[in-house]
Order: structure tokens, then C-alpha cells, then sequence
């Protein structure tokens, strides 16, 4: 699956914007009038972009839990005031310089007054207002099916199974079945559910995606390029510990422990397509998935918290700061050894 | 049983969906025009069922076919066109014939008249044109993607009845493709997930039409589950797999010219109580956690061991009504991982008469 990246989303968002305001004076009649479509494709340019800014640069979207229609409610309910105010004013603004007056003057003058009262101005709310809602709805939507995952069902990209060279990192939580028994069911199940929530801006940070959930394990997955650049792989489990590390005066509070878990990562070619025609999913097969959750659960009777395949070690640069000790190995489908290294940071030690 | 369930299921929503267009066709005649006249009424009513019915025709006959599995883009592409195509033309027909009536004219006197020219061209209809597109795209889309993300996924997402953990009691079956290592190396990977979707394809309908809802794929198995007492009644869960077999057995000729092989499943059938939950940020999925899945996973695998195409736990059993053509083999106590007790399990086998059953009986 492909992630679309940061700079290709603002790029739609303001495409979407422009034709949106272009659109505009051709469903209201005013086809043909120059300063309405100027108007619509101002209004459509700077209208995109504080929802680009808003969206992609500024606001973290994992800084808060809140279900999907209090969100979409909330949302739209900013964007059209937020939208209408500006369409207000550039509306007013090119209706001022169009009659050549001063824009307090028009602001007070019967013009004005015959806008907000007799003209458009109502419809006009309610297409921002049934814009921002749709947007926001799918946008929210696409969240929810996971990164890249609704723009491929439309494109299409995976209707015919592909191969891929893929890396995947199977993240395990420890001692589960324990803390399952301990916690019950409900408990555990909020568990997972903060567990998974803390853990996802470290993987989105390190370009991965989330392939699944299986129980109380994460699927990631990167695309090669993507993965390798900056030891991304690599980088996603310590950032993920560091997460967890930051948070663990609540999961004592809430829990009475700390999660800890161990990954395992691995690399090679699946063959990826969607799967069903209804709950469809975009599915990964191969032996690839197979050995890396068997790294994975190797870890626990090498004692150790991460294990990646050779296969994968050949392939990533890794940076100075980490190293790598050998810890086993494990067959393949052919029979031949595959090397397994476990990957740490280097701890300095200095004198006073 | 085996065409009759799907007819009856698409006679059946196509008939709602008539009753519906009719009903709209008069509510929109209600607020727009009030209760002044009588005919506007009769006009409403019979647009409103053409539309519902050439919807029906559409969405059950057109659409249901082939078409379905094309790309989610060039299918969402053709459904607006043809939608947009066809209210426009109803609508344009309603106009027309709005009218005839109105101004006491001729089909094709309406046709000429330039204050009709007028209205097409440089009034309303443009934009009557232009919502239709933008009516018809939203409501494909949603409904497009909706069908793409599961059975009532789309509104529990929304709605966020599984944000807290939520415990239901629902049957389950894992379903999964005989002999599969072997047909996946015969066919090579790629070609066999071609197969393999082919044959999710031949057994939708099947899992639909018996209430299932499907849960997961995983590989060659998919996980279906019903609400309990959907899945009892009927026997609806014992139906389903024997109507999916006889779906795939339909197509038998397809698959071997095709593939060379024919897909034949087995399946593994249990009930109990689990925890229904939306887990993850992104990528959420509303999964289900409890013993249940593991202890049908663990039927499914002896089903290899006591060479039976369907297994169903005494818990699921003792429940069901089961249908006098299918009679169940005691298979003994199959032991769970982790746990003490195990859980006993049945063979659900076909009669071949019915005179058979009346002979054990006595």
C-alpha cells in the first residue's frame, strides 16, 4: 500500500478547493461574470489553504480521543464559519472595488444591506456548509480504513494482485496472555486500545503503515525505498518505546504496569491485492509474513526485545548509534538458515 | 434452495425499492406544491415508481452481475453516469409531461415551444442537472465504500456504538479453501489470489442472503459471523455453508477451464459470547476478541483430522433447529489449547433420503 505523502494531500486539498470555487458561480447563475469566478477561485484558493495548514501542518491529529461524529460536527461547524466569513468577505471586498467605493462606505450602504438580505447569501452558507461536511466525512472515513487505503479502492491500484519488496515489523505485546487474565477482558481491551494509540504517531513518523491488528499485535509495513531511508524500520520500535517510556505514569496509574513488547522485522517480495467484494481488504500473502511472525515470536526465547532478519540488516544503512549482535537464526522454506541480529542503541558511559 | 434464497432476497429489496420511489415521488410533491390539486399527485406517484423500479433493475440486475468486481473508480465512474443519465431523462419527462397537461399540448408541441427552449437551456435545468451529479456521485460513493468496509461498519463507525467494548453473543464460522498449499504452488502466487478472490466472489451472495456477516479474510479462510438469532434461525449458519458449496459446485466447468482446479471448502461452526471492540487510530477495525474464535479455529483443524466438511460445536448445536434433511455425527471431545475441559463436536451430515432418518429414528 502506498501512503499518499504530506505534499500531494495539500496539493489535492487545493485543487479540490479551486474547482469547488469554480463550480460556484456556475451553479449560481453568474456564469459568464468575471468577477464572480475571480471571486470563487480566490475564495476556493485561501479557503484550502488554512484547511491545509489547519490539517496537515498544524494540528497533531492524535492529540485527542473523540468519536467520529462529535469530531465531524465539531469540525465542519468551524469550517463554515470560518469559510462563510471569508467568502463574506471577498465577496464584499470585489463587490466594493466593483462599484468603486470605499469598503467602510459599502459595508454601510444600501448594497450591502441588499446582500445579506435579498441575495444569495443563505445558499451560499449551505454549500460551504454541505462541502465541509462531505469532506470531512471522507476524510475522516479514509482515517479510518488506514493510510492509503480508500485512494487505492478507488484507483484501483491492487484489483489485480501485485508483488511488492516490502518490509514488515510484527510488534508483539509482552506477557499478554498474563495481563489479560489480570486485567479482564474489558480492561485489557482499553489496554490494546491506548497501547495501539500511543504507538501510532511513531509509526506514521517512520513512514509506516499499519497493515492489521491481530490480537494484541501490530502489522507495519513499509514500502523498500521508504523504509530503509533513514533506518526508518529500525527507528519505528525504539520511537514507539520512547512513546510508551513517556506515558508510563499513566499505564501505572490505569494499569498497575508499564507495556513493554518486542518486534520482529523481516523483508521480502508478497504479493499484494485487494480481497472480497464486500470488507474488502488490501491483503499481503506470502511467506515473508509467515517467517517474520516466527522472528518475532523468537524473540522471547533468545531473550531479547527485537530480532531482524539478515536479509534485511544487508539492505538497511544503519546509523552510528545503533549495533548489531547476532542471536540465531531460523530455516526458511528451503531449508536454508536465515541469520537473525538484534539491534540496540550504544550506551555511553562518561566519567564526571 | 440454492437460486431460490438469492430471487427471493433481490424480489424482495426490489419491491422496497419501488414502494420507496413512489412514496418519495409524492412526499416531493407534498412540499413542493401543497395539497392545491389532485394530478401533481398521480404525476409524483408514477415517476416516483418508474424511477424505484428502473433503480431496481439497475442495482439487482445490472449491477449485481460482472460489474461488481470492476475498479471501485471506473464502477463509481459508470453508476453516476447512469444515474445521472436516467433521472435527468425522468425528470425531463416529467417536466414535458407536466406540460402537456398544463398548457392543454402535444408531445411534440411541448418539444418545439421556445419557452421550453428557454427553460432547458438558460433557467433551472442546468442546475437541476448539476445537483443530480452531485447527488448522484455522493450516494453512489457512500454506498460504494460502505459495501467495500463491511456489513454495518460504515454506520458503527459513525456512530461509535463499539468505541466501549461491547459483549454479544454471536455464532461464527470459519470457512476455509480444501487442499490450498497444493493449489497455491500449482498456480503460483499471483494467479492464486486471482482463484481465491474468484471463489470469495461465487460465495458472497450466499453469506448475504443468510444474514452472515463477513468479518475477516485471512489467507484462504474467512470468518463470518451472525447476531444469534439470525444465525439459529432458519439454521441460516448451517445453510449458508451448504449454499456456498453448491454456489462453488455450480461453477465447478468455470474453475477447471480456468484453473484446473476445482475449490472445494470445509468449515467450522461455534456460538458463544465475545467482546466486540474498535481498536487502532488509524486503520481502526471493529474486532472481536474472546475464547470463541480460538476454540473455532481449533474445530476447523479437526475437521482435517476426522475428515469431515463441517464441524459445529455442541454449544451451537444444542441451540440450533436443525433442518430434517441434516442429521449430526457425534466426533467426540476435541481438546482447547490452554484450557481443562473440551468442547464436544458433531458432524453435520446431508441425508440422502428422508426414510433413512425415519429407520434411525426407530
Amino acid at each position: 500500500m502506498r501512503a499518499v505523502n504530506r505534499t500531494w494531500k495539500a496539493v489535492a486539498i487545493v485543487l479540490i478547493g479551486l474547482i469547488a470555487g469554480f463550480l460556484y458561480p456556475l451553479l449560481s447563475k453568474e456564469f459568464g461574470n468575471p468577477y464572480a469566478i475571480v471571486n470563487g477561485l480566490v475564495i476556493g484558493l485561501l479557503g484550502s489553504l488554512y484547511i491545509v495548514i489547519i490539517e496537515l501542518y498544524l494540528v497533531n491529529p492524535h492529540n485527542r480521543r473523540i468519536g467520529f461524529l462529535a469530531r465531524w460536527f465539531r469540525k465542519t461547524a468551524t469550517y463554515t464559519v470560518f469559510l462563510f466569513f471569508l467568502i463574506l468577505f471577498v465577496l464584499t471586498a470585489s463587490r466594493s472595488i466593483e462599484l468603486g467605493m470605499n469598503y467602510s462606505d459599502y459595508l454601510q450602504s444600501d448594497h450591502f444591506a441588499k446582500l445579506i438580505f435579498q441575495e444569495d447569501i443563505h445558499i451560499i452558507f449551505l454549500y460551504t456548509l454541505f462541502l465541509s461536511a462531505a469532506i470531512i466525512f471522507v476524510n475522516q472515513l479514509s482515517r479510518k480504513m488506514g493510510q492509503g487505503v480508500l485512494w487505492n479502492f478507488i484507483t484501483g491500484h491492487y484489483h489485480r494482485p501485485r508483488n511488492e519488496h516490502r518490509i514488515f515489523m510484527f510488534l508483539d505485546l509482552k506477557d499478554s496472555t498474563r495481563w489479560a487474565e489480570r486485567l479482564g477482558d474489558e480492561k485489557f481491551s482499553n489496554l490494546l486500545n491506548d497501547f495501539f494509540y500511543d504507538i501510532t504517531p511513531a509509526i506514521i513518523a517512520t513512514e509506516g503503515i499499519i497493515y492489521r491488528y491481530v490480537g494484541d499485535e501490530v502489522v507495519v509495513s513499509w514500502h523498500t525505498a521508504q523504509g530503509i531511508r533513514n533506518a526508518n524500520c529500525i527507528r519505528a520500535s525504539f520511537l514507539a518505546k520512547l512513546a510508551i517510556k513517556r506515558r508510563r505514569e499513566y499505564y501505572l496509574g490505569e494499569y498497575g504496569f508499564v507495556p513493554e513488547f518486542r518486534t520482529g522485522l523481516h523483508c521480502g517480495t508478497v504479493v499484494v491485492g485487494e480481497v472480497g467484494e464486500v470488507k474488502s481488504q488490501i491483503a499481503f500473502v506470502g511467506d515473508v509474513l509467515y517467517l517474520g511472525s516466527i522472528i518475532e515470536a523468537k524473540c522471547k526465547a533468545q531473550g531479547v526485545d527485537n530480532l531482524v532478519s539478515q536479509d534485511l540488516i544487508r539492505e538497511v544503512p544503519l546509523p552510528g548509534i545503533y549495533q548489531t549482535r547476532p542471536v540465531s537464526s531460523i530455516p526458511d522454506k528451503r531449508g536454508n538458515e536465515i541469520g537473525l541480529y538484534t539491534v540496540s542503541e550504544v550506551t555511553f558511559t562518561s566519567p564526571y | 434452495m440454492a437460486e431460490g434464497d438469492i430471487r427471493a432476497r433481490k424480489l424482495k429489496q426490489g419491491r422496497i425499492m419501488i414502494v420507496a420511489g413512489t412514496l418519495l415521488g409524492v412526499f416531493y410533491v407534498m412540499f413542493s406544491d401543497g395539497f392545491v390539486a389532485f394530478y401533481p399527485f398521480v404525476n409524483g406517484a408514477i415517476a416516483g415508481a418508474f424511477a424505484g423500479l428502473a433503480v431496481a433493475v439497475l442495482e439487482l440486475g445490472l449491477f449485481a452481475g460482472a460489474l461488481r468486481r470492476s475498479k471501485f473508480g471506473y464502477l463509481l465512474l459508470i453508476r453516476t453516469l447512469t444515474y445521472l443519465v436516467l433521472l435527468t431523462t425522468l425528470i425531463l419527462l416529467v417536466i414535458i409531461i407536466s406540460r402537456m397537461i398544463r398548457l392543454d399540448q402535444g408531445f411534440s408541441q411541448v418539444l418545439n415551444d421556445p419557452s421550453f427552449h428557454h427553460y432547458i437551456f438558460y433557467e433551472d435545468f442546468p442546475i437541476v442537472v448539476v445537483y443530480t451529479l452531485a447527488l448522484a456521485f455522493s450516494i453512489n460513493f457512500i454506498r460504494m465504500i460502505s459495501r467495500k468496509m463491511g456489513q454495518g461498519m460504515l454506520v458503527s463507525y459513525v456512530t461509535g456504538s463499539y468505541r466501549k467494548p461491547v459483549l454479544q453473543e454471536r455464532v461464527v464460522m470459519f470457512l476455509k479453501l480444501k487442499n490450498s498449499m497444493a493449489i497455491s504452488q500449482q498456480l503460483g502466487p499471483l494467479i492464486f489470489q486471482d482463484f481465491l478472490n474468484d471463489v470469495f466472489h461465487d460465495i458472497t451472495e450466499s453469506i448475504l442472503a443468510h444474514q452472515g456477516t463477513i468479518y475477516e479474510y485471512v489467507e484462504d479462510l474467512i470468518v463470518i459471523t451472525w447476531n444469534i438469532s439470525q444465525g439459529l434461525d432458519n439454521a441460516n449458519c448451517i445453510r449458508c455453508y451448504y449454499h456456498a458449496t453448491e454456489e462453488l459446485e455450480i461453477r465447478r466447468s468455470k474453475y477447471y477451464a480456468k484453473y484446473g482446479v476445482v475449490p472445494l471448502v470445509y468449515a467450522a461452526l461455534h456460538a458463544g459470547e465475545l467482546i466486540r471492540v474498535e481498536i487502532g487510530d488509524i486503520k481502526s477495525e471493529i474486532v472481536f476478541h474472546g475464547d470463541v474464535m480460538n476454540t473455532t479455529s481449533r474445530i476447523l483443524d479437526q475437521c482435517r483430522v476426522f475428515e469431515s466438511d463441517l464441524l459445529v460445536s455442541d454449544a451451537l448445536l444444542c441451540r440450533l433447529n436443525l433442518p430434517e434433511i441434516f442429521t449430526s455425527d457425534n466426533k467426540g471431545i476435541v481438546k482447547l489449547k490452554g484450557k481443562v475441559t473440551g468442547m464436544g463436536v458433531c458432524e453435520i451430515i446431508e441425508k440422502t433420503s428422508l426414510e433413512e432418518a425415519t429407520e434411525t429414528q426407530v
